[in-house]
């Protein structure tokens, strides 16, 4: 397929999984304080009620070492656990750290791609909930810098 | 083929004082007792690589001063390319006053190039890789051209990166790939890549989803990519897959305005997968790549990506004599950059067999304009590019008793009379300017031309500006630009030097983190620096959006016009902390505390 409609379908699909979420019980209906929370821990303690993560292979997070245009980061995010429940995204330098949460409904397949705002260099973490209601983390950093003087 | 004759291969063998110790070298390169030597190296193995990058569009041969500061720390620490004058010399075993040593180090620069005169010129480069060409075999020989190519030179700029176009094509480079390339408009650098005879690859620039959701051209739609990442090549009964790695921070170092569809980044997981891909598919006799990360760049990459035989590295601008081996998950990488400014190529012959590369020898070639006669061809092309100007490119425009360069990780002379043009004319506190690695040099006792002006100016966003800027804001720039030379993860380096400051002196401490480098910041005057103060800040070169003051090459031609002679040039460099045994800076050489 060529990729420019196969990124037509992307958004299509997208509006799709977004009402999906909207229906189901998701995070910022459940937890409203979640995406309002001023750090990324209070975020999380917020939507998952721990900050216990564990650190594997399990989350998987694909960001530039340096931002292009720190106001439109690509980012792709994705997980190698079956029948993961959540997603979310959080950028620990934002004033609003919550960025972004997924519900995973069955038959999902765990690979998002987006575009996240970043005021300042700093970590953006994946948090990923299994099956079992654990905390899957990947973390990286992304510098954003005032202007460069390459030569 | 060659013009060089029998008597001119003498000439050049007596006057090469150096004994070559590098490994894997050419026999008997810079120590030649034997007529059909020097220029006319020992052939080895069934593969010819011809190397040259980061020329800036010096079609006329030049002066350039290589570096008296380029520090490495932490693991590159004492390592090559970071290791100047007279550590340089000892570490490869160069004899001081050696034609060697002029063309690769600092160490009495202006004299030396009074006895060695200039280096470089397309004219001298056709006649020798036309020369290490034929005499190892056409069919057997590829040239690799790494980017930095249309751009640095005022004929550059008037034609739009035209004029090096035809000059890369009568060259007859074979390939290349980008990144001051990308400094022209889309449209232009299409127009100029198709008139480019030579394949141009790059497999980390992609166009945006949203470029081509509106149409923008790709070269492969499936994966993204703008260009071809790479191209197979027969090199004689080989064939070998040349892979492109264009300058991945070109949309953060330079304007993202000229270029807005493409994306850029080192990629090194894609990189990855179209080696293995490659050599599944392909099943090449040897796998290269053509890049511009940079050499501490290249040398990560060479340790994350595995399958890569050898990387021939630019953006730079160092002169290492040797391929330094870098090992990886499944075997070694050998990176190697060969110099800028047209002062070198690098020869590399490969012995491959049973689709292995068994050894080869590599020789980094310096390009003496006194020694190779010219090209006429070339030199009727080079002719005919500046022609229409020539009365503006030669006028003199002040004269100098300082030796004048830009080179090195911080303030060159040259860059202090731009710092110190801008203060002056536009009444600033204080200046800036980037800190480019590309610049000629200008001897003591010479004219400041107008081409030499240009070959520190000539770019397409030029202009000038002056803000208002607070004090602590003036910290947190040299703050940014520090972080991107001396950030402890080389992909976090995006290879420019640090910017130059004009009326503004700083301490810096390399090894720290950001936001801890940059202490004492002083006005000249000896007063501190006000973090709520406001400064007059005067500058060019904006990467955001486009200033509106005129261009810089204006403001220093109207300040060397009032002042007509340059001498005691005060140039204002920082005190460095913690590099006292640093064999990346030649003390004697530095004016401030180190």
């Amino acid at each position: 397929m060529k990729r420019r409609k196969f990124i037509g379908l992307g958004f299509a699909t997208m509006a799709v999984t977004a009402l999906q979420s909207v229906s189901s019980a998701s995070i910022f209906s459940e937890h409203p304080k979640a995406f309002m929370a001023k750090t990324g821990d209070e975020a999380l303690k917020d939507a998952y009620g721990t900050t216990d993560v564990m650190k594997d292979d399990k989350a998987m997070l694909k960001l530039p070492d340096i931002a292009e245009n720190g106001g439109a980061v690509p980012v792709t995010v994705s997980t190698s656990l079956n029948n993961a429940k959540n997603m979310s995204l959080i950028i620990d330098g934002n004033p609003r750290p919550l960025a972004a949460s997924w519900e995973l409904t069955e038959g999902t397949i765990p690979k998002f791609s987006t575009r996240i705002k970043m005021r300042k260099t700093g970590n953006v973490r994946l948090i990923v909930e299994d099956a079992n209601g654990k905390l899957h983390e990947a973390v990286k950093q992304v510098k954003v810098t005032v202007g460069g003087c390459g030569g | 083929m060659s013009s060089l004759n029998r008597r001119e291969f003498l000439y050049m063998m007596s006057v090469l004082g150096a004994s070559s110790l590098y490994a894997k070298s050419h026999q008997k390169l810079f120590d030649v007792k034997n007529v059909d030597s020097y220029y006319k190296i020992e052939n080895f193995g069934n593969a010819r690589f011809l190397h040259m990058t980061d020329c800036h569009a010096q079609l006329m041969p030049v002066h350039f001063r290589e570096p008296s500061v380029n520090l490495g720390l932490y693991s590159n620490y004492g390592k090559p390319p970071h290791i100047v004058g007279e550590h340089f010399l000892k570490y490869y075993g160069i004899k001081e006053g050696s034609r060697a040593a002029f063309s690769m180090t600092c160490i009495n620069y202006a004299e030396n190039a009074k006895r060695f005169h200039r280096v470089g010129g397309f004219a001298h480069i056709k006649t020798l890789t036309d020369h290490l060409r034929g005499s190892f075999g056409k069919n057997k020989t590829l040239f690799l051209d790494g980017g930095d190519t249309w751009q640095g030179s005022a004929t550059s700029l008037y034609t739009r990166g035209k004029d090096m176009v035809e000059a890369l094509n009568i060259l007859g480079v074979d390939v290349c790939t980008g990144h001051w390339e990308f400094t022209y408009k889309e449209k232009e650098i299409l127009a100029n890549i198709k008139a480019l005879k030579a394949d141009f690859v790059a497999q980390n620039v992609t166009v945006k989803d949203e470029a081509l959701m509106d149409g923008a051209h790709a070269y492969n739609e499936d994966t993204g990519r703008a260009f071809r990442p790479y191209v197979m090549k027969k090199m004689g009964d080989h064939m070998v897959a040349v892979i492109g790695q264009a300058f991945p921070y070109t949309t953060i170092a330079n304007p993202q305005r000229f270029i807005p569809d493409w994306s850029f980044g080192i990629n090194p997981d894609e990189m990855q997968e179209l080696v293995d891909e490659v050599r599944a598919k392909e099943k090449p006799d040897a796998v290269v790549v053509i890049s511009h990360n940079g050499y501490d760049v290249d040398k990560k990459m060479a340790a994350v990506v595995s399958g890569i035989d050898f990387i021939f590295g630019g953006h730079t601008h160092d002169a290492v004599p040797e391929a330094v081996p870098v090992k990886n998950s499944k075997g070694v990488t050998h990176v190697i950059n060969s110099g800028s400014n047209g002062k070198f190529i690098g020869v590399l012959d490969m012995d491959i067999k049973d689709k292995k590369v068994r050894d080869f020898r590599f020789t980094l070639m310096p390009v003496f304009s006194d020694l190779l006669p010219e090209d006429t061809q070339m030199k009727k092309h080079i002719d005919s590019v500046r022609a229409p100007f020539i009365e503006k490119l030669t006028k003199p425009l002040a004269t100098t008793d300082n030796l004048l360069y830009r080179r090195g990780n911080f303030n060159g002379t040259f860059d202090q009379i731009i710092c110190d043009a801008l203060r002056e004319v536009k009444g600033a506190d204080i200046s800036m300017s980037p800190g480019f690695r590309w610049g000629t040099s200008v001897l003591p006792g010479e004219a400041i031309t107008f081409d030499d002006l240009m070959n520190h100016t000539s770019m397409t966003y030029p202009e000038t500006y002056t803000r208002d800027v607070k004090g602590a804001d003036l910290h947190n720039i040299l703050e940014d630009v520090a972080d991107n030379l001396f950030n402890k993860d080389p992909f976090l380096q995006q290879g420019g030097d640090m910017v130059r400051t004009g009326g503004l002196s700083y301490t810096i401490d390399p090894s720290k983190d950001i936001g801890k480098r940059i202490t004492n910041l002083e006005l000249s005057s000896g007063e501190k620096i006000d973090a709520n103060r406001i400064y007059k800040l005067a500058g060019w070169s904006t990467v955001g959006s486009a200033s509106t003051g005129e261009p810089v090459w204006e403001t220093v031609e109207k300040y060397l016009a009032d002042h007509k002679h340059i001498k005691n040039l005060k140039l204002e460099t920082p005190d460095i902390i913690g590099v006292k045994d640093n064999p990346g800076i030649q003390r004697s050489l530095y004016p401030g505390k180190a």
